[in-house]
């Protein structure tokens, strides 16, 4: 039997050409076939080469103060999901630049207290603002320590800028023994743009990150107090170990 | 507008940051404290006796090759230099004659520091992943000590024709193996191993990451390792040199994300002194630290001084790596990369193919890499019971039990005669590709009762319409008193094939299930100028030019 887990994908390829050269001979079953024209082409994409890209997956939570009481949050249930997309451009072993682009999808919960401000005073059961950022993001590289193609431990610093292309206000209440969920889009307050600066260290897949949002969340005219503007969390890079 | 401000300013000083990585990319790493070596400059006025630092099989080996007993190599590094290094940096974690070294942590800065001193001669940083040629294979199965398939515990000793050796009384007594691995839990209570510790033939143990002598606490990859080479079952051996003395060196740890080659380089001097005939090791380091096109036998620290092991007479057998599926890697690990180092790559049971985890060849300067193969999937003694695991860490112990009784048998040779004569008995050899090397070794090779002779297995003909025909012979005619080679091969039946480019490099190669006389019908058009068809079927090689 030929053992089809042996082949890759050049090998495929090979076997194919050689039963077709091949013609007819009865007793011909290829098992290996490897072919190594070309093999010694310098490669150029790698964890530790000039180009790499991969995906990642990260969770940040809310960290520091609001700007005022009026924008307290309840710090562990306000958070962020990440997807993103990553791409690396190596200068040396130790410096490399990049660049990624990213899915967020940010949930803020206000606190219900009686100096509530954002987004307005009356108070709900439960209430969050969610926002979902498509981001594009820029940072610098530092690596750590002599290493093979292989990421190894690293620190970045970088920028990223967001839109916030949809923006919804969630309320629950409990009206006459009954749930009640009020969804709300196409506020005025939410300002379109976001932005701030990054932070990342980490060894290989494993990344802490921290960002610092310095745009405002809400437009001016709306006169609204800051939710904090620190996040804290972590990322999983899903390229190999 | 501060923080809009501010903002833009840490836009600048991003900039700014990626011109300065621009410009100075050939500096230093920075920062944070990291494994280095540090190189001295001599060794003058250090004392050394040899006969009170090596054991008597180390004299000897250095005798049968001629060597100086008083090889500078072999000289402790000076203690005043250790001495300064230790008040400027800590004591070193490890110190290494052959390389006049010593392993310290350090800062980079330290490190530029320490690359003034007189007498240094230069520091390097290490730090990189070792990895256990098993750790990537299929999961290792636990089944009590009930043999979980006597059919693969009889296969790996006769495909290498191993009961050959042992019924010509070659157990491997009197050669001293020594296994580096990452640890031998249970060798002491398991009845696989009550033959060797009952004789008190583990010699000596090191537990380089500890610094103490017990290895049998933690790990089980060397308890298998150990099996394969010298284990037995209610009288069924596991591996071959079930007479042979063991030194057991612990240098690799499961647990930790950043090891260091250190013990790797401790554990050959170590084994060395000790007396150590052949060196198993069933790791290899990848790509956490090097990359592929690294992999010339020249550049890791390991492959230096498996190189030095070499020519001090001890015969270093590794496994090929597990990096064959790995389409970024694919090729062997340092330092099974080293030319003196015998590589071993792993094959399936029961075809006899290599298995698809096995790392393949050539190195990245075109050498012939693995040198054999050996089968990847064993019975072995785990930790609780019998295993069945996979990896080319199980091939490589088996040749070494090989080896030790083919050394056994030839006490006289060097440790390159006996890894010529094994390349010599193997199933494909002369010819080879750089899945299989050349082959299964072959104890009937050198145990056969009649001269062996290699009689014409098929013809390469004109197969017409611009295209060869290959047709295997049936029942080749052998005198009586001769040994067919075919025979010994009865396991394989493959026809292999290779196409050689004008620079003698393998372009392509193949392996064809026969089931037919007429095996194998070629296109001329493939075959350019300068180039060669080799054909190989049961021992029998032929060539054709074009």
């Amino acid at each position: 039997m030929i053992d089809l887990n042996r082949f890759t994908m050049k090998g495929y390829l090979l076997l194919f050409a050689c039963l077709l050269v091949s013609g007819s001979a009865p007793g011909q079953r290829v098992i290996i076939a490897e072919d190594l024209r070309g093999d010694d082409e310098p490669r150029v994409y790698g964890m530790n080469r000039t180009h790499y890209s991969h995906s990642y997956l990260g969770v940040s939570f809310l960290a520091g103060p609001p700007e005022d009481r009026g924008a307290e949050i309840h710090y562990r249930r306000s958070w962020s999901l990440q997807y993103g997309y990553r791409y690396k451009l190596r200068i040396s072993n130790v410096f490399s630049v990049g660049t990624e682009l990213s899915l967020h999808r940010t949930s803020y919960r206000p606190r219900q207290t009686e100096y509530k401000q954002v987004p307005g005073p009356a108070m709900h059961d439960t209430e969050k603002l969610v926002f979902v950022q498509p981001g594009l993001s820029y940072y610098k590289r530092i690596n750590f320590g002599q290493r093979g193609d292989y990421i190894g431990r690293f620190f970045d610093a970088g920028a990223y800028g967001a839109w916030n292309v949809h923006v919804r206000h969630i309320s629950f209440d409990e009206i006459e023994g009954e749930r009640v969920k009020v969804r709300r889009t196409g506020m005025d307050y939410p300002a379109a743009f976001e932005y701030g600066v990054l932070a990342r260290v980490g060894f290989s897949n494993f990344v802490i990150r921290g960002s610092y949002r310095f745009s405002e969340l809400f437009r001016s005219s709306a006169d609204l107090p800051e939710f904090p503007r620190l996040m804290i969390g972590f990322e999983m890079g899903t390229h190999p170990f | 507008m501060f923080r809009h401000a501010l903002f833009l300013l840490l836009i600048l000083l991003l900039s700014a940051f990626q011109a300065w990585t621009r410009f100075s990319h050939q500096g230093p790493d920075p920062g944070m404290a990291d494994g280095f070596w540090v190189f001295f400059t001599d060794k003058q006025g250090v004392e050394f006796d040899p006969h009170a630092y090596f054991h008597e099989n180390a004299i000897g080996r250095r005798l049968s090759l001629g060597l100086c007993l008083y090889d500078s190599l072999d000289f402790p590094v000076r203690a005043d230099y250790l001495d300064s290094l230790t008040s400027l940096a800590g004591a070193p974690s490890v110190v290494s004659r052959w390389l006049n070294a010593a392993h310290v942590r350090l800062s980079a800065g330290e490190a530029i520091q320490l690359e003034t001193l007189d007498f240094v001669k230069k520091v390097i940083p290490v730090s990189m992943r070792l990895i256990p040629a098993a750790a990537k294979a299929e999961p290792v199965s636990q089944a009590g000590f009930e043999v979980p398939d006597s059919a693969l515990l009889s296969q790996q000793i006769r495909h290498m024709s191993g009961q050959a050796f042992a019924a010509h009384g070659f157990d491997g007594r009197s050669i001293r193996i020594a296994i580096f691995d990452s640890g031998f839990s249970g060798v002491e209570e398991h009845p696989a191993f009550a033959h060797i510790i009952g004789q008190g033939r583990i010699i000596g143990s090191w537990d380089f990451h500890r610094s103490q002598e017990n290895v049998f606490t933690s790990g089980s990859h060397g308890t298998m390792v150990l099996s394969v080479i010298g284990g037995m079952l209610d009288g069924l051996p596991m591996g071959l040199a079930t007479g042979a003395e063991f030194l057991l060196a612990r240098t690799e740890i499961f647990r930790e994300l950043l090891v260091e080659e250190k013990y790797w380089l401790a554990a050959v001097e170590w084994a060395d002194r000790h007396g150590a005939h052949i060196i198993n090791s069933s790791l290899g380091y990848v790509f956490h630290r090097y990359f592929p096109e690294q992999m010339d036998g020249q550049t890791s620290l390991v492959a230096r001084a498996a190189h030095i092991a070499a020519s001090k007479g001890i015969l270093i057998i590794n496994a090929a790596g597990n990096e064959g599926n790995n389409e970024k890697w694919r090729i062997v690990v340092t330092p099974a990369d080293a030319d003196s180092v015998l590589t071993v790559g792993a094959l399936s049971f029961p075809s006899l193919l290599r298995a698809p985890y096995s790392s393949t060849g050539p190195t990245a300067d075109g050498r012939l890499k693995p040198n054999v193969s050996a089968l990847g999937t064993v019975v072995a003694a785990g930790r609780r019971g019998l295993a069945t695991p996979r990896g080319t860490s199980f091939a490589s112990p088996l040749v070494a039990g090989f080896a030790a009784c083919l050394w056994q048998m030839n006490p006289s040779w060097t440790n390159m005669d006996v890894f010529r004569a094994i390349e010599r008995s193997s199933t494909l050899y002369p010819y080879y590709d750089y899945a299989h090397g050349v082959g299964i070794p072959q104890a009937d090779y050198f145990l056969s009762p009649y001269p062996l002779v290699v009689l014409p297995t098929f013809d390469i003909m004109d197969g017409g319409n611009d295209t060869l025909k290959i047709v295997i012979r049936q029942n080749p005619a052998k005198d009586q008193n001769q040994t067919d080679k075919a025979t010994i091969h009865k396991y394989i039946d493959y026809l292999y094939y290779k196409i050689m480019g004008p620079d003698s490099g393998i372009e392509q190669y193949f392996v064809v299930e026969v089931s037919d006389a007429n095996i194998l019908k070629l296109g001329m058009e493939q075959f350019g100028p300068g180039r060669r068809l080799l054909v190989h079927y049961k021992g029998y090689t032929s060539a054709v030019s074009f």
